[in-house]
């Protein structure tokens, strides 16, 4: 197959992991995630869970690149 | 705070190594520099570590380092939006960036007004996208000059005269070095800030337990760090807006097109969401400020400075400053740069003299960098027009995302027609300027609107009136054309 012509199914997967999923997880779902429990090492939920987003994200990006792309770092 | 003479060396040293550096940038990787493309996008070499250093030097400026902090002082949690913005801009830059990256490299195109002039064939268009990306970088400047403000009070130093002085260094060694100078001087700006930020936030997390006992205080004393619920709209939707209006910066274009390769963006998209960490460190710093109350006269842009001079010693804040100093400088550099890249092909080129050489084209984009720079300056300085640039700051992120249908939306949808999309812009542009009229500039959030942002209100008019538009071109038999066949678009790099 020519190189960057993803099947529909492969390219809705790299939408949903790239966009979908982060855009959901942190903007559409603000008023649910702006609470204080529960705490994490005295961090109120609001502030924990974003942290852990600036992690989770670049790994989504990361799984799309190296496994739907199919890019070498 | 009393600083000492060692002190006062250690900033101006920081300070002046940064200067030198970007203005040695112009024998960087040494190039021609009578062709546009080396000064303007440094000959499309940037690899993914100085992209990295360059767009994260752009994206995260002296105006962040004094806005987020004072924005949880001021409001608590509603600045973090500007945490989740990135998160929402990253994955369109890995999704949008490459294909524009790749098609203007196929095309020689160096600006947002380059391809929607070979998209639409239309100069009209390409102007007034132009003009709208010229107009968003003048203010930004402009912050980046308010932003060392505080810097240089706290340090004792002449303002007005520093502000001159630092800022015609900034445009002198932009023309000199095109855009190798920002990107050189980047490093040493985002390595020192790096270096500042894990430092303060290792010993407050010490001070502080891990930042516990701040929120413990907080809520001791019923202070507010949540986001507010009557903003939660607001939240939301300046969240989306501005994480979608990203690509369409100028200045982050710049950064996109000085790129080596698209794999170099895409590897970006997931290296850079690492400084998103700065905006909710910055977000806490402002807390500490607010539960100990550290800020005098509840000046919410003095929240991280007075952070700095509370726990840290003379020395160490004089570093801090430098570093925000820098921080000011360096990107107000790329964006002077990229607002005279504009002027350069987009007006110049385009409507006063079509036959330029690429030697006079440079000599434009100089000159139109030192204008740039000027212009920004005098609007700071005088007092009627620095009124005026807070209403053209509110203007200019609303307007930018009016762009969206024009640079992005095209480049997916082959049929799109240059009376659309200018239609669109035109009501886009005339919403967000009359939404911002009803709240006398002062705010982006529309209180009669459910405190919506008001650029996202308006693109949603601007996608409708598109919409028909679109439809009566197709009735009528309208004929339009495009420079790009469909086919030419791709995402991947041929060569990989």
């Amino acid at each position: 197959m020519e190189r960057g012509k993803l099947s529909k199914g492969k390219h809705f997967i790299k939408i949903l992991l790239l966009m979908l999923i982060p855009w959901t997880a942190l903007v559409f779902t603000a008023p649910i995630y702006n609470r204080k429990e529960p705490y994490l090492g005295g961090w109120p939920f609001l502030y924990w869970y974003l942290f852990s987003w600036i992690f989770i994200q670049p790994v989504l990006t990361f799984i799309v690149f190296k496994f739907i792309d199919r890019e070498r770092w | 705070m009393e600083f000492s003479t060692f002190d006062i060396a250690l900033f101006f040293l920081i300070v002046a190594s940064t200067i030198i550096v970007a203005f040695l940038g112009a024998r960087w990787r040494a190039a021609d520099m009578s062709k546009i493309s080396e000064w303007s996008i440094g000959g499309r070499k940037f690899g993914t570590l100085i992209v990295w250093f360059l767009m994260g030097g752009d994206i995260y400026t002296a105006y962040a380092l004094i806005s987020v902090p004072g924005g949880a002082y001021g409001q608590g949690g509603f600045i973090l939006y500007s945490a989740v913005y990135g998160a929402m801009a990253y994955p369109f830059l890995y999704y949008v960036a490459p294909r524009l990256y790749l098609i203007a490299k196929k095309k020689g195109m160096i600006t947002g007004g380059d391809y929607v002039r070979e998209r639409f064939k239309s100069d009209t268009l390409s102007l007034l996208i132009s003009l709208t990306g010229i107009i968003a970088m003048l203010p930004y400047i402009a912050l980046q000059i308010v932003g060392i403000k505080y810097v240089l009070q706290a340090m004792n130093f002449p303002i007005v005269e520093s502000y001159i002085i630092a800022f015609l260094i900034v445009a002198a060694f932009t023309v000199v070095a095109g855009l190798r100078g920002p990107a050189l001087g980047a490093i040493i700006k985002d390595i020192l800030l790096w270096a500042v930020i894990i430092t303060i936030t290792v010993v407050l997390a010490i001070r502080f337990d891990g930042f516990s006992l701040v929120f413990k205080s907080l809520d001791a004393q019923g202070l507010n760090y949540m986001i507010p619920p009557n903003l939660m709209i607001g939240y939301m939707t300046l969240a989306f807006g501005n994480g979608i209006a990203w690509l369409l910066f100028p200045n982050l274009l710049t950064g996109i097109l000085g790129s080596k390769d698209a794999k170099t963006i895409k590897k970006n998209s997931v290296l850079l969401p690492v400084y998103q960490v700065w905006m909710l460190i910055l977000a806490i710093f402002g807390l500490v400020a607010l539960s100990e109350n550290l800020v005098p006269n509840k000046v919410s842009s003095l929240a991280f400075p007075s952070v700095l001079t509370t726990y840290f010693s003379p020395t160490f804040v004089s570093i801090a400053f430098a570093a925000i100093i820098i921080g000011a400088m360096i990107p107000a550099s790329l964006q002077a740069l990229s607002a005279a890249n504009l002027i350069t092909r987009n007006i110049y080129l385009q409507y006063i003299n079509k036959q330029a050489s690429e030697r006079k084209q440079v000599l434009v984009g100089r000159i139109s960098v030192f204008i740039m720079i000027v212009a920004s300056l005098i609007f700071v300085l005088t007092p009627a027009a620095s009124g005026l640039i807070f209403y053209l700051l509110t203007m200019s992120y609303a307007w930018l995302l009016q762009t969206l249908p024009a640079i992005i939306l095209s480049m997916y949808w082959h049929s799109l027609d240059k009376y659309s999309v200018a239609a669109g812009w035109a009501v886009g542009v005339t919403f967000t300027t009359y939404g911002l009229y009803t709240v006398k500039f002062a705010s982006s959030l529309l209180p009669w609107f459910k405190y919506a942002y008001v650029g996202l209100v308006g693109l949603a008019l601007n996608l409708v009136v598109l919409l028909a538009v679109y439809a009566i071109v197709r009735m009528a038999k309208i004929k339009y054309e495009s420079g790009i066949a469909p086919e030419e678009f791709t995402d991947y790099d041929v060569h990989a």
